[in-house]
């Protein structure tokens, strides 16, 4: 815990803290180290000093002892001299005899350290005093309980030494004293050679004059070593030893420090800054660092990994690169077309939204929509109709600027963003596109039908994160109008645009139709009378269908399109069909009357709604049952279409063509269907009230039609004028609001009566 | 062929009968009647030889080579030896001394020492003495015989008789003389540093200097001619120490005198041995 405590408390330091850590741990123990060299050299000393200090006073001890023996031999000597007992004998000639013989004879050892001899009688008195009143020696001695001793004398200490003289060996005949008298110095540096003691030094604290028993002179001795050149030079060599050690360690540190600092920490600081700025994302490979090999083998492995790793993870970089983009191209292009997709399209918007989130934008949103891409991928199949799309996008790419991108939204359904595009610049755009759809060859996948799109703009209002929803709300909407039968296939949003084209996006409406498809009973049918003009009598009502919402009555302009939007018109077809079955059940349509059916153009290939017609035949004999077919609902599967219409045909029922010219308007279609009706669209009846090459065109139309053996329907005849316009025209029967508003059971019978 | 075997007999005799003379070896020490300590060297002999006393030359002592090698032959040819060590005015005085040493001594001190020794032998019961000095010795042996010796005084025979005129002639060693007696005469005892005999350095007083000057060439040529007892010279060949017409003045006056050809002063190396034979064959009973 601890450990752990204190290793939390380290942080990360450069190895070159550590470096110097290590120096200065080196410098302090070496400094330690000199510390206990020098006490410990400085003790050696002290005892070494000791030592010698002992040395030299067992030297001077030696030395003293030398000299007594030296001073008892000399006695001796003195006492087996002839001379010497001749001067005891007869002292008259005394003081020639020691001034020339006594030390001059070379009778007596050690006359070099010996300063003067002389002869005293039995009474102690000098034979000087007795011969010639004169006396270096003390004149008189004490005979009892002589002893040497030292006194200091003119500067210099002296030794004496008083010894009985014998005159026979067997030391019976006491014939007086000797002395001898030595200068302590001198002497004992003639004695012998001093190793330790320094004899210059040697001093007895003595007055001159005083004098001190040679027993007791050692204590007071005060003395001083020679300077021990062995141990001076033993010191220099140590201290020497240890300096050049210390500067040996040093320069070594040194070379070691510059050494680690060249070959680990400045290239641990280039790869660590290299990988620092690889982790902030600079690029570059370690080997254009260094120019050659690093100068440690495991810092050129880091070296060579981590440009190995670098290299692998700039490659990785790269592979990710290019797997990012196939992935953004996955994520955001479509795969069929090679256009942006939804994902790509919001990311767009996104990004457009941040880009200018405070200035005015001025973008228009085009939504394109193949018309009736669904029968032609029913009838040619998937594979043309994918073919068809991958068709479709080419041309719009084509007509989009290049700046401009073409986003999938899904199925047949594509989109555009212009900037700065006002409703205008989008409407150009949006024919530009449509031509270059049309002027596409898709004859070359089989298709027979002209393939075209829908075009609904919207323009943005506002920049917010509703807008894009809201804008391609507005645009689904303004497309749908733009489908519609009789617009001319762009569409710009406009607020006034049907509250219906609401319904494509409006939760109510589309639960308000999967709720009449579930319960029929919840359709309201409203009836429009159909005019027969050559009697100028109702001859048959053409149903059409409500829905009884929360809000209020949903109109077919909200119904059909979240009816085709979410491909329910067979079921829609069924569920209408059962409630048109329940009026005729319930009698509200006048017999003799006739009913006008709309089935979609999946219906009429739908086996449950061709059974469900059949259902229909029982009313035949009372009532007549008029089938209308828009002529898109039969551009697919025409030949089962053909099939069912002429199967109901057969039964009785009378085949309409619905919205004839609002559409593709082939004639080679209305010639290969069985039809007995042809009702003329809206766009084009209305066409017949304005003058001109249309009005023209759509007359010679009807004739044709007419000459064809077909019976014509006028629809939206909406005026007396117009009536008896088609009336002239050969039409055999008309609906509009001049003949009849479409309304429920009761209403149609009023209307009747009205004309 | 019957000789031979006595004669051997008569050797193995002798040598028997000197066997005791070698177990009687040593120092004797005897007081004079000044209190002073001399010794000499003693050796008993045959009781019916003589007994020799021999002397020393000037300071030295009787254990002088010279005079060793002669007490040891003539002890071993059984020969009762007495040779003193002349005190020379210092108690138990045992070694040479030197020139430059005090003398006090005087020649009539040398010469009653001698006569002490001769007394002493007397004394021990010697009947028959012979006197063997060795150069100065011989001097001193002289003036004792000058000086009516007893009767048991034999003979003497004067190894290497020195002449104290080599250096000094006699009128030299009158003035000098004359000079020692002027300083007494003046009271003056002071150590007067001189050449004499062998010595450059003399250290005596005059008095005791003058002693010795009564010493002469002709002094000791008269003491021979009249000694009382039988004398005889033994000199080196080569003994520089003489004059060279010493050997020639003794001869001349009639004195016996043996030359050892090439054997110098002291008689040593080879000639130690001619020296002892030509002692031995000088001596009575050899």
């Amino acid at each position: 815990m601890r450990f752990a405590s204190i290793r939390e408390r380290l942080s990360p330091r450069p190895i070159a803290h550590y470096a110097l850590l290590f120096f200065f741990v080196l410098l302090v123990s070496l400094g330690v180290f000199a510390a206990l060299v020098f006490h410990d050299t400085a003790r050696l000393k002290d005892q070494i000093a000791q030592s010698e200090e002992k040395l030299a006073r067992q030297e001077l001890e030696e030395a003293i002892g030398l000299m007594t023996r030296q001073a008892e031999d000399a006695a001796q000597a003195l006492m087996h001299w002839d001379e010497a007992r001749q001067q005891l004998d007869n002292p008259a000639y005394y003081a020639y005899w020691r001034n020339t013989r006594a030390l001059a004879a070379g009778m007596l050892p050690g006359t070099e350290s010996l300063d003067a001899v002389d002869l005293y009688d039995l009474k102690g008195r000098n034979l000087s005093v007795v011969a010639t009143g004169e006396a270096i020696m003390p004149p008189h001695i004490a005979t009892q309980g002589m002893q040497p001793f030292v006194r200091h004398e003119n500067g210099h200490d002296h030794l004496y030494f008083f010894y009985p003289f014998h005159q026979d060996t067997a030391r019976t005949a006491l014939a007086g004293y000797a002395g001898f008298k030595y200068d302590f110095q001198d002497g004992l540096n003639q004695l012998r050679k001093f190793r330790y003691l320094d004899l210059d030094s040697v001093r007895i604290a003595l007055r001159d004059g005083q004098s001190m028993p040679l027993k007791d002179v050692m204590p007071a001795l005060q003395v001083r070593t020679i300077a021990n050149p062995e141990t001076r030079a033993l010191e220099k060599i140590i201290t020497r030893s240890f300096y050049e050690i210390a500067l040996i360690i040093s320069v070594i540190s040194l070379i070691a420090y510059l050494a680690l600092v060249s070959i680990v920490t400045k290239p641990l600081r280039r790869l660590s800054g290299h990988i620092e700025a690889m982790r902030h994302g600079k690029d570059g490979t370690l080997g254009g660092s260094y120019q050659g090999l690093l100068a440690v083998t495991e810092l050129e492995s880091v070296r060579h990994s981590l440009n190995d790793y670098q290299r692998q993870l700039d490659d990785m970089h790269v592979s990710l690169a290019h797997k990012n983009q196939e992935l953004w191209a996955l994520a955001h292009r479509d795969p069929l077309t090679g256009s942006f997709n939804r994902r790509a399209f919001e990311d767009d918007w996104s990004a457009m939204l941040r880009t200018h989130a405070d200035t005015s934008l001025g973008v228009a949103f085009l939504l394109f929509d193949c018309d009736h891409f669904k029968a032609i991928n029913d009838t040619y199949g998937h594979q043309v109709g994918d073919q068809v799309i991958q068709g479709l996008a080419e041309s719009l790419r084509g007509a989009l600027r290049a700046a401009d991108r073409l986003y999938r939204l899904g199925g047949d359904e594509f989109a555009t963003l212009l900037a700065s595009a006002d409703t205008e610049r989008a409407r150009q755009v949006a024919e530009r596109c449509m031509e270059h759809v049309l002027r596409h060859d898709f004859t070359a996948l089989g298709v027979k039908e002209p393939v075209r799109i829908s075009i609904g703009i919207a323009t943005l209002d506002a920049a917010d994160d509703e807008a894009l929803q809201r804008m391609h709300r507005q645009a689904d909407i303004a497309m749908y109008y733009a489908k519609r039968p009789g617009q001319g296939k762009i569409a710009v949003y406009t607020s006034e645009m049907g509250a219906g084209q609401e319904a494509l996006v409006s939760n109510a409406e589309t639960s308000a139709v999967f709720e009449a498809m579930a319960d029929p009973g919840l359709l309201e049918m409203h009836y429009q009378p159909v005019l027969a003009l050559s009697s100028s009598r109702v001859e048959y009502y053409e149903a059409l269908a409500r829905i009884r919402g929360g809000r209020g009555l949903i109109v077919p302009a909200s119904i059909f399109p979240v009816v085709e939007l979410r491909g329910l018109e067979s079921e829609f077809d069924l569920a209408v069909l059962e409630r048109v079955r329940r009026d005729l059940d319930a009698g509200c349509i006048p017999a003799g009357a006739g009913v006008a059916l709309n089935v979609s153009g999946p219906g009429i290939v739908n086996a449950h709604v061709i059974d469900k017609l059949m259902q229909f035949v029982a009313w035949l004999p009372e009532y007549k049952l008029v089938l209308e077919v828009t002529e898109t609902s039969l551009i697919t599967q025409i030949a089962q279409a053909s099939a069912n219409l002429n199967r109901l045909r057969l039964r009785g029922f009378t085949i309409a063509l619905d919205d004839f010219g609002s559409g593709y308007s082939s004639l080679r279609y209305l010639a290969s269907m069985p039809v007995d009706l042809v009702k003329f669209d809206i766009s084009m009846v209305h066409s017949l009230a304005a003058k001109g090459r249309q009005a023209v065109l759509v007359e010679d139309l009807a004739r044709l039609v007419k000459d064809a053996g077909y019976a014509l329907v006028a629809e939206g005849v909406e005026s007396e004028a117009l009536l008896q316009k088609v009336t002239a025209l050969g039409f055999s029967h008309a609906q509009g609001f001049h003949i009849g508003h479409a309304a429920p059971l009761a209403t149609p019978l009023s209307a009747v009566g009205a004309l | 062929m019957n000789r031979e075997p006595s004669a051997l007999l008569v050797a193995l005799a002798c040598l028997l009968i000197s066997l005791p003379s070698f177990a009687a070896l040593g120092n004797v020490a005897a007081s004079l009647p000044s209190g002073k300590i001399v010794s000499a060297d003693f050796r008993v002999g045959n009781s019916g030889q003589s007994a020799v006393l021999i002397l020393h030359g000037f300071l030295q002592t009787s254990e002088f080579p010279t005079v060793a090698s002669m007490s040891d032959a003539l002890s071993a040819a059984g020969y009762t030896v007495l040779a003193p060590t002349l005190s020379l005015g210092i108690s138990r005085r045992n070694r040479s001394l030197p020139c430059e040493a005090v003398h006090l001594h005087t020649l009539d001190d040398d010469v009653a020492e001698v006569a002490f020794w001769v007394r002493w032998l007397l004394r021990k019961g010697h009947g028959s003495i012979i006197l063997v000095g060795h150069s100065f010795g011989n001097l001193q042996l002289l003036t004792y015989l000058d000086r009516h010796p007893p009767p048991a005084v034999k003979q003497v025979l004067l190894i290497a008789l020195t002449d104290v005129e080599v250096k000094q002639d006699a009128r030299q060693r009158a003035q000098q003389a004359q000079d020692f007696r002027n300083r007494a005469a003046r009271g003056d005892n002071t150590l007067i540093e001189t050449e004499f005999g062998a010595c450059k350095k003399y250290v005596s007083p005059s008095a005791a200097l003058l002693s010795y000057m009564k010493l002469s060439r002709r002094s000791i040529l008269d003491s021979l001619v009249n000694s009382p007892v039988p004398a005889a010279v033994i000199l080196g060949g080569q003994d520089d120490r003489m004059g060279a017409d010493w050997l020639d003045t003794l001869v001349a006056r009639g004195i016996t005198v043996r030359v050892i050809p090439g054997a110098s002063h002291f008689f040593d190396n080879q000639y130690e041995f001619d020296l002892q034979e030509a002692l031995l064959q000088a001596l009575p009973g050899s």
